[in-house]
């Protein structure tokens, strides 16, 4: 009988390296088509404003030009961002539209949608757009959100979307009977995957039999699907979404982004096939971001370092739009807080913040890691006071050196030498 | 405008505006994809060409001042039939995942060790800091570049070279 396996372990050469190799991988800004336009987006400059007018006349006189779009050309109501991980009716009012109708709310949202014979005349009709934005108070962090003096959205009364609150076990008595607390502040800065192939989409319409055919697809091509058939009003059936060769997508690429609806609306408005890669500017500004957070928490414990309860408030910045991934990082951080530790008492609230500055929304699902680090530089905290804690840290590990209140990036698992994963997940629920 | 040169030794003439880069034009007009647009201005190094035997970046030099030279893609070292040893040196070492910044990388690579084939592990660094990957790591490139010198080194025949066309 045969017991090993000779593939698990064995260096296994990659069919796909001898296109890569060779400079024969079809990436989606390869592809070309016959008749082909070039769309170039028009994006705001302004991190929170309402539009007052879009004069569009200039650019589409631009010999070239074959059209521009602008929320008014769309329909009735603009499509929103759709929300793919736990689209709870609470955010619906902060959707996105794909394209901005009277507001802007960070810089790079969408305005206006030109298409030219190359992408350097649509490009250069972009500057013959003319916006007038009346600039709104732009909010800079989440503690001039919490004031609501600026509201992203009126109707909604507050730029706070949601709460969650993680407990297990009575943290409140746990703390009350501790021998030491510490407490502490942490912070991530926002960043994001950074694939070195820029976005891109190919949208073919074929009026004759109804069908879109979508190049430049990744990593959920059927949720987008069915995304894109309702917001197009086309069967699902009448859509292909297709992945090509893909230069990295790190969680942010294949999301639902409003030129997913964009690119292929224009497709069929023009009659022809639409391309669109945008650039490395616009990139940094319309992709989704990761990870901002503070966290305010107390950690209690015995006198020889064993951790008996962890509590305190996390606030998480989602940018100015609930997008594909809603406030998932936002539960996350509250949920995953203990990271790789047993503790038995926990109380974690945990508020996601919308608020308008440079860009996006949405994250993607690595939170419990730096969750997990707070949760380890919490202890470390211990460590290095009390000097009795069973868990040791290198040298170099940022949480040693207790100089200020930043959080550590990252957890170092190995280092943790009473690490026990305690096989359960304190439970999660939304608080009002 | 017109423009000459030659690439992957084909001699080409192509009308251009002033303001092309040679990227969009062996991209676009000339339809040899595998040199990569990543970031448009100098950092990426996705879309470094060879140009009379230096490595360039293509998305920093306009097509018509290559009027004249001899541009060398990505395509011009490889051939139908197998792999060049330095890119077999890529597969073997998992010197790649997405492939994006691959051709960066090789052309990069090749131009280094067709005129330094004795360099060692801190120069395939210094020269490689130029081209940004973001899936490998930089471990394995340096690794497959390094396990690739012998074949540009005087003792290897002339076949075996990654930079002669088959």
């Amino acid at each position: 009988m045969r017991t090993v396996n000779s593939l698990i372990g064995s260096p296994i050469e990659r069919l796909e390296d001898l296109r890569f190799l060779r400079g024969r991988g079809q990436y989606v800004d390869d592809l070309a088509r016959k008749d082909m336009l070039h769309a170039a987006i028009l994006r705001s400059s302004v991190a929170h404003g309402r539009i007052r007018s879009i004069a569009v006349a200039a650019a589409r006189a631009l010999p070239g030009v074959h059209s521009v779009i602008t929320a008014k050309d769309i329909g009735n109501r603009v499509p929103r961002v759709p929300m793919r991980l736990q689209p709870l009716p609470d955010f619906e009012p902060f959707g996105q539209p794909v394209i901005a109708e009277t507001k802007v709310r960070y810089v790079g949202e969408a305005i206006a949608v030109v298409l030219a014979d190359t992408a350097s005349i649509a490009e250069d009709a972009l500057g013959l757009i003319e916006v007038e934005i009346e600039p709104l108070p732009a909010v800079a962090d989440r503690r001039a959100s919490a004031q609501d003096a600026s509201l992203l959205f009126e109707d909604k009364g507050t730029n706070l979307a949601i709460k969650f609150r993680a407990v297990r076990g009575d943290a409140a008595a746990a703390f009350a009977d501790a021998p030491y607390v510490r407490r502490e502040s942490f912070r991530t800065q926002r960043h994001m995957a950074l694939p070195l192939e820029p976005r891109g989409l190919l949208a073919e319409w074929d009026a004759a039999r109804g069908r879109l055919t979508l190049s430049g697809g990744a990593k959920v091509l059927f949720f987008n699907r069915r995304t894109l058939a309702k917001q197009m009003g086309l069967p699902e059936s009448a859509i292909e979404i297709v992945e090509n060769d893909v230069g990295g997508g790190f969680g942010a690429r294949g999301e639902f982004y409003p030129e997913d609806f964009l690119i292929p609306f224009a497709a069929r408005h023009t009659g022809r096939p639409v391309k669109w890669t945008e650039d490395r500017r616009e990139h940094l500004m319309c992709m989704n971001h990761a990870r901002e957070a503070e966290c305010d928490v107390e950690i209690a414990c015995r006198r020889d370092g064993t951790i008996l309860a962890l509590r305190g408030h996390a606030y998480v910045d989602v940018g100015a739009y609930m997008r594909t991934n809603g406030a998932v990082g936002a539960r996350n951080v509250a949920q995953f807080m203990s990271g790789p530790y047993r503790i038995p008492h926990i109380d974690i609230a945990g508020p996601a913040v919308s608020r308008p500055i440079s860009s996006a929304s949405a994250c993607s699902t690595w939170w419990r890691r730096i969750s997990g680090s707070i949760a380890s530089s919490s202890a470390a905290a211990i460590s290095s006071c009390s000097g009795r804690c069973r868990i040791r840290l290198p040298p170099s590990h940022p949480s040693r050196a207790k100089t200020s209140s930043t959080a550590a990036t990252t957890a170092p698992r190995s280092t943790a030498a009473s690490t026990r994963s305690s096989g359960r997940r304190s439970r999660s629920s939304r608080a009002s | 405008m017109s423009v000459r040169f030659r690439v992957n030794g084909q001699e080409v003439e192509v009308e251009v505006e002033p303001r092309l880069t040679l990227a969009d034009c062996l991209r676009h007009h000339l339809r040899l994809t595998g040199t990569h647009v990543g970031c448009e201005h100098g950092v990426c190094g996705a879309c470094t060409v060879i140009v009379d035997g230096a490595a360039v970046r293509s998305c920093l030099m306009l097509a018509v001042q290559a009027e004249g030279s001899e541009v060398l893609t990505v395509e011009g070292l490889s051939n139908d039939a197998d792999l060049s040893p330095l890119q077999k040196s890529f597969r073997k070492h998992h010197a790649l995942q997405c492939g994006f910044c691959t051709p960066g990388m090789i052309t990069t690579a090749h131009a280094l060790l067709s005129e330094e084939p004795h360099c060692d592990a801190a120069r395939v660094r210094e020269v490689l800091s130029g081209n940004l990957c973001r899936c490998t790591g930089y471990i394995s490139i340096v690794e497959a570049v390094l396990d690739a010198r012998a074949a540009y080194q005087p003792k290897a025949s002339a076949s075996d070279r990654s930079g002669d066309r088959a």
